[in-house]
């Protein structure tokens, strides 16, 4: 078990029985929140993940995590984000779960920026649109006051970083 | 994040280290509105120290480059890392900005093109 506080990032770690890592953070809607989870997660991936292949692998999870805390803490009004990134070999997976304004980003189209160029773009449509294109898989839903959203990635280079660390 | 602003043959290169992310689009946003007031309107921001950039930063250089080609001006982005240029590909933003692989490049660009600018400003008198 790891336990590791920052001034508005609570990260603390476990591993299951399916030798899954599982990271969980708990951080004030604020940018820099987003900036902390961002680093905090690409350190772990690497660490992780530890093959020059698994690079690109490993931006396109963190561009997703970005987007995707960004509009909470944009568009939530949310008093707390709490997240949820689960590893294992094959994939990553991340959950976010806010008590904010219900909105599922996977029913909203994303307009692609570049077909009407000289149109502006509706609020949050790049974010929308990159993480739309970048994951695999994504679930939404709305229980019990909270927005969860659950965004995946597969690993699809051989073998992730089977020995669990911290 | 830090700014590195040169100004070199009426070109200012502002160059941009670490990631240019929604928490400080504002600050960057702010900055190049005070070169824009100053009548600098060919920029290029090298990106070849930024290490991430996000939806709102991708933003910032598509509005910048919209603003100032309104004011007869350009921007260009220079220097892209695999994982920016990525972005800008994905989302079609290298269609709306001006994508340079080096400073050199875009350097040799902007002068063409202020020198194109002066040209035809002659050929109006």
């Amino acid at each position: 078990m790891l336990f590791l506080t920052m001034m508005s990032l609570f990260l603390q770690s476990d591993t299951n029985m399916n030798k899954q890592k599982i990271y969980t953070f708990s951080i004030k809607p604020e940018f820099e929140g987003v900036d902390k989870i961002r680093k905090e997660i690409r350190t772990i991936l690497a660490g992780w993940y530890a093959k020059p292949e698994a690079v690109t692998f490993i931006n396109d999870f963190c561009q997703i995590i970005g987007e995707l805390v960004n509009n909470a803490v944009e568009h939530g009004n949310c008093l707390e984000l709490n997240g949820r990134l689960t590893l294992d070999a094959k994939e990553a997976l991340f959950t976010l779960s806010s008590n904010g304004t219900p909105f599922d980003p996977f029913l909203t189209v994303a307009d692609m920026p570049g077909v009407n160029i000289d149109g502006d773009l509706p609020e949050g449509g790049f974010g929308l649109a990159i993480i739309q294109m970048l994951s695999d898989k994504a679930t939404y839903e709305f229980r019990d006051g909270l927005n969860i959203i659950s965004v995946g990635k597969y690993f699809t280079v051989q073998g992730g970083n089977h020995g669990v660390k911290g | 994040m830090e700014l590195k602003v040169e100004l070199d043959n009426n070109i200012i290169f502002i160059k941009m280290t670490g990631s240019l992310v929604a928490s400080i689009v504002e600050q960057v946003k702010s900055q190049i509105q005070k070169l824009v007031d100053k009548k600098y309107v060919f920029i290029v921001f090298d990106m070849s120290r930024l290490d991430f950039v996000d939806s709102s930063g991708l933003g910032l250089c598509i509005t910048t480059s919209r603003e100032l080609a309104t004011s007869s001006g350009k921007l260009v982005c220079c220097g892209l890392p695999a994982n920016v240029q990525k972005l800008f590909s994905i989302t079609r933003a290298d269609s709306k900005v001006k994508v340079l692989e080096t400073r050199s490049e875009a350097f040799d660009f902007m002068l063409a093109l202020i020198n194109e600018s002066s040209a035809d400003k002659r050929v109006g008198s």
